[in-house]
């Protein structure tokens, strides 16, 4: 039996393949899906799963509704550009409330990511359908659609990688031009430093975004000279001297820059470092003037590295100091987020493209888009983060799941790599492909391979703790300042209604402080956590909690939470 | 062509000698209440064993597939209840197969050993596919394509469950009989549609010996249709070719779907209904006593069996499966561990053939090391992972041909085949009910193959011959030496002197198509 195709027609879904106008359906299918994922967090109330997403909305909120309005709001341990991003958005209430003020960033940068991987897939192998292959792994992945639905910051980050890397791999092809064989136009050759202030650019958003970017820009920055090595020159010395006297010889006679070159590296490098490092600069600056302690973000109470000190207590950070378990902790990691079908093709994708192209310019790509994989290693390595994942933490631990998330930064390397062994691989091979692409859709459609991103908000040691109070609140609370321990997140203040103007948290300063002192002096409730700092300040000193009595009628009782409110038979002896 | 039919002949007796030599048996039908036939070591130490047989006895004494609950308890814990009634937790084709064995054996007081040995007949068979598939798919050399039937049949852990009534030695032989039929099917003209029958049939069919069998066999069927597809330049238009034959010949599988379907239907009472997710009867279990089957059909509710399968096992499960003390193929079988330098040497060269077998023995690991259970439950090596056992065993024979250094790869092999068949022929003769490490430390018991070695040195085996005919004269041991010296001598005559004969070079011909 035999069906016959005309080739025109062939040649016109070929044509339609490398259509300029791809780009438009880039555009339309990621605003799409975009909108649609997000709807549907917003309806199972999915947006703020994330503990830490209610934290990334109410950051923006108080720099504009709160006791103590004010950009110091933003805090020194969290990089302020996603909060700083959500406070056109915060202000509407409907927004700040359902958590859609976070989706919308979160959602425009899953827009421009997408739309700047396909751009990088196409430029790569200038291929448009590559590009597209590359854009659909990416914006189908159930991950990543769900993260851009919420306050998370990772979108954002994954955003600027994107858009750094993509002009930074743009600066290295024209910078190496002549040192492989693809010709570019004079046109190009001229948009060196364009390209290269823009990667600066986007790294430096990067850097103030996630700490993620700051390994971003160092590694860009190291690169820029390695770019500009003469490795023809080294080849040739090396083939008449020999290895070592080559090398001896490179050392020696200072062959490893020309002078030209040298200049030319100095002022690029300034360049690019003074746009790019300034952000890491002035969370420095921040820090030190603000908070008063430049290291704030790494020395205090609330930072990563603090937390990780009672994992370690408890014997949990399996990846410190142990460089193959933190290797193995992001590997299965990147793999339960990138879906296991893909990885294994990206896998396969990355050895390919290395191979074939073994050039200079493979290797800034390949070492760029790695640049997550990298750091989270090195990052888990040094005790500065953790990951639990089911597939290697062990059964004893308290929690198998947590920061899962981390993994999905790798996605836009995976993309890339899969469309690039799609559009380089023979007919049989692109059917393999698809089959395996409809397989790993498969393994998410019957729960065989769960959405990690969402479990962990769910069920995981990110989630939201809720303890009921919020809704409690929501009924009861009828004005007034409340003092809570917001960083215990004791309640969700999203959740309760309470309005961000009558909070009470540590960062407003002198309502806070003098609170602690006289708890009946502005508030008129009290929410106490167990061992929350409200509970350590007040509720565990005698003389404190026999004020908190006395001006205080407790209304709330659960095993972890109390509420406090004002007595207002005291509160109008007191003023009548 | 000679050469293959004595090859072919060597294999099959060779089987049929190693395979009754380890076969499990008691004179005798076997019926539920026989004295000491289940316990360890004999017939029905495992309620894999006693489940499918107990259907076989349901089906010839009372002609319906539903067991009583006298077999019902006998079964147990492999039982499913449906409305009130008891139904082995397996497909019906192992069930079904012996039925005729049994009652051949029974005229001579052997009923069960009889349907026993129908087993192995499938496992003579696997040895005779993988002969084929070596020597004619792949194109090794005579002896090399001898000795990886060996490898399969006797220095795996495949043989432990060859001598008994599991489904997997069934699984594998439809596995290798759809392979080699598809590739016969993709090199035929004028026989294609006569290949294709055994194809569609064995995919049909393996889903009633079980059901994981319609994931495993899949890379198969890719093969297939890839195989049956052709993409021609017509001038101006590019033609698509199907081979009518795959079409006209996979009506047998849609009957086959359609008698699966209709057996679900009417037994379980809807046609997608599954024997393995009915709720279980366990007859020791505390929780059972002195409830009804209703009830203990509402209490052990499961509601589908995608739930048994999760990727967050992947790591743990491939460790266990792969490398673990108490389960790891490569501790099971060493030698398997030269079929991964067969696939590197393999992949240099590959062919669509290649791929697909390497595609069966990941399919086969990625499955059951997703599995809740990877390890089996109590059993010897990693018995789930079988067909990929079979699988690599090819890839052993091309490290053999393709290793530059002939001799000192063949000695290699030599070495790492007699300790693999060593520990093979232990589990073969003594247990399969070995308790994975998890439990093993908890009961504070043995586990791996130093469990079975006790056994060993106890003179404690099911072996029908052993008992029989063999224990007035020989220890155990005496008898695991013997089967082993014979094994380690085939070996060396296939690894050492068969290149020594004309036509037969060290260096070997590996050129497969």
């Amino acid at each position: 039996m035999e069906i016959k195709i005309s080739k025109n027609f062939i040649e016109q879904v070929k044509a339609l393949a490398q259509s300029p106008y791809l780009i438009d359906a880039v555009l339309v299918l990621a605003v799409f899906l975009s909108i649609e994922t997000t709807i549907l967090s917003l309806a199972h109330g999915f947006i703020v799963a994330y503990g830490d997403a209610e934290s990334h909305l109410n950051i923006p909120k108080r720099v504009v509704d709160s006791l103590t309005p004010g950009f110091a709001q933003l805090g020194g341990i969290w990089l302020p550009l996603p909060h700083l991003l959500m406070i056109p958005f915060v202000k509407i209430e409907f927004l700040y409330r359902t958590g859609l003020a976070g989706s919308i960033v979160s959602g425009i940068s899953f827009i421009v990511a997408s739309i700047f991987i396909y751009k990088l897939g196409y430029f790569l192998t200038k291929n448009r359908f590559a590009g597209f292959v590359a854009f659909l792994v990416f914006v189908t992945n159930p991950n990543m659609l769900y993260l851009q639905s919420t306050p998370m910051t990772e979108p954002v980050l994954i955003c600027f990688f994107v858009l750094s890397s993509y002009y930074f791999i743009r600066f290295a092809r024209v910078a190496l031009r002549g040192k492989h064989k693809e010709e570019i136009d004079v046109l190009e050759s001229g948009r060196e430093v364009k390209y290269l202030l823009l990667a600066s650019f986007f790294g430096f958003c990067a850097s103030i975004s996630r700490y993620d970017g700051w390994f971003l820009v160092l590694v860009e920055a190291a690169l820029i000279p390695a770019i500009y090595l003469p490795y023809d020159k080294y080849s040739s010395v090396i083939e008449k001297a020999g290895k070592v006297k080559g090398v001896l010889s490179i050392i020696k006679h200072k062959l490893y820059l020309t002078r030209k070159n040298f200049t030319k590296l100095q002022g690029l490098t300034v360049l690019f470092a003074t746009l790019a490092f300034l952000g890491i600069v002035g969370w420095f600056a921040w820090d030190g003037l603000i908070l008063g302690d430049p290291f704030y973000f790494k020395d205090s109470q609330y930072s990563a590295e603090v937390q990780q000190q009672a994992w370690l207590k408890r014997n949990e950070l399996p990846a410190m100091h142990n460089l193959p378990v933190a290797f193995g902790y992001y590997y299965v990691d990147t793999m339960a987020n990138v879906g296991v079908v893909f990885f294994d093709i990206a896998l396969v994708g990355s050895g390919y493209y290395l191979i074939k192209k073994r050039n200079a310019l493979a290797f800034v790509v390949s070492i760029v888009l790695m640049i997550p994989f990298i750091f989270n290693v090195i990052s888990l390595f040094l005790g500065q983060s953790v990951i639990f994942i089911p597939e290697l933490t062990p059964a004893s631990y308290e929690w198998r799941l947590f920061n899962v998330r981390y993994g999905i930064l790798m996605l836009p390397g995976v993309a890339i790599f899969v469309g690039y062994l799609f559009q380089d691989i023979k007919f049989n091979g692109k059917l393999l492909l698809l089959f395996l692409a409809i397989v790993q859709f498969g393994l998410y459609a019957s729960g065989y391979s769960k959405i990690v991103t969402l479990a962990d908000g769910i069920n995981g040691l990110s989630s939201a703790k809720r303890t009921g109070v919020e809704t409690w609140m929501k009924s009861h609370y009828d004005g007034g300042l409340v003092l809570m321990d917001d960083y215990a997140r004791s309640v969700s203040i999203i959740g309760s209604g309470i309005p961000m103007q009558d909070v009470i948290y540590v960062g407003n300063k002198p309502y806070w402080d003098e609170s602690m002192q006289a708890p009946e002096k502005y508030a008129q409730w009290i929410v106490i956590q167990q061992n929350d700092a409200v509970w350590k300040g007040i509720y565990t000193n005698n003389y404190l909690r026999g004020r908190l009595y006395k001006y205080f009628v407790k209304v709330y009782t659960s095993p972890e939470v109390l509420v406090f409110e004002r007595n207002s038979q005291v509160s109008s002896a007191l003023n009548p | 062509m000679i050469k293959k039919i004595l090859a072919i002949l060597f294999l099959v007796i060779f089987g049929i000698v190693m395979y009754l030599a380890t076969l499990r048996g008691v004179w005798g039908d076997a019926r539920p209440g026989t004295k000491n036939i289940t316990d360890s070591t004999m017939p029905f130490e495992s309620s894999h064993e006693r489940s499918p047989f107990a259907t076989t006895l349901s089906l010839m004494d009372n002609h319906r597939f539903q067991l009583s609950k006298n077999l019902a308890d006998f079964a147990s814990p492999d039982v499913g209840i449906y409305h009130g009634k008891f139904y082995s937790y397996f497909p019906p084709a192992v069930s079904v197969w012996i039925i005729p064995f049994y009652e051949f054996g029974h005229k001579y007081n052997l009923a069960q050993v009889a349907a026993y040995f129908s087993m192995s007949l499938f496992s003579i068979g696997s040895l005779v596919l993988i002969y084929l598939i070596s020597k004619d798919t792949l194109r090794l050399s005579q002896g090399v394509s001898i000795f990886n039937s060996i490898v399969f049949g006797f220095a795996s852990t495949a043989w432990s469950y060859s001598a008994t009534i599991y489904q997997h030695g069934m699984t594998v032989f439809l596995l290798l009989l759809a392979f080699y039929s598809a590739w016969k099917f993709s090199i035929s003209k004028r026989s294609a549609f006569l290949w294709a029958i055994p194809v569609w049939v064995s995919y049909g069919i393996s889903a009633f010996v079980d059901y994981p069998n319609v994931v495993l066999l899949a890379p198969v069927m890719v093969y297939f249709v890839l195989k049956a597809t052709e993409v021609l330049d017509r001038g101006d238009k590019y033609g698509f070719k199907i081979k009518l034959s795959i079409v006209f010949s996979s009506v047998f599988l849609f009957a086959l779907v359609f008698l699966h379907a209709y057996y679900n239907q009417v037994t379980f009472g809807n046609w997608k209904t599954l024997s393995n997710i009915l709720p279980r009867y366990d007859a020791s279990a505390a929780t059972t006593q002195g409830k009804t089957t209703q009830q203990l059909e509402q209490i052990n509710q499961k509601t589908s069996s995608f739930e048994l399968l999760s990727e967050d096992r992947i790591i743990s499960g491939a460790y266990e499966l792969l490398i673990a003390q108490d389960k790891g193929i490569f501790i099971f079988s060493p030698i398997l561990l030269v079929s991964l330098l067969g696939i590197i040497y393999a992949l240099k060269k590959t062919t669509f053939e290649i791929n697909t077998l390497i595609a069966l023995a990941v399919v086969n690991i990625f499955f059951y090391a997703s599995f809740s259970d990877p390890w089996g439950g109590w059993a010897y090596g990693p018995r789930y992972i079988i067909p990929a056992m079979a699988s690599l065993s090819f890839f052993v024979g091309i490290a053999i041909e393709h290793f530059p250094k002939k001799w000192l790869m063949r000695v290699l092999v030599f070495v790492l085949f007699a300790a693999s068949s060593g520990i093979s022929l232990l589990g073969s003769l003594t247990t399969n009910l070995v308790p994975p490490k998890v439990e093993a430390v908890y009961l504070k018991m043995k586990y791996g193959y130093a469990f079975n070695i006790d056994y060993l040195s106890r003179g404690q085996t099911g072996s029908f011959m052993y008992n029989n005919f063999f224990r007035q004269n020989w220890s155990l041991l005496q008898y695991y030496e013997f089967i082993l010296i014979i094994l380690v001598v085939l070996a060396f005559i296939l690894l050492f002197i068969f290149p020594l004969f004309k036509g037969e070079k060290v260096e070997g011909n590996f050129k497969w198509k």
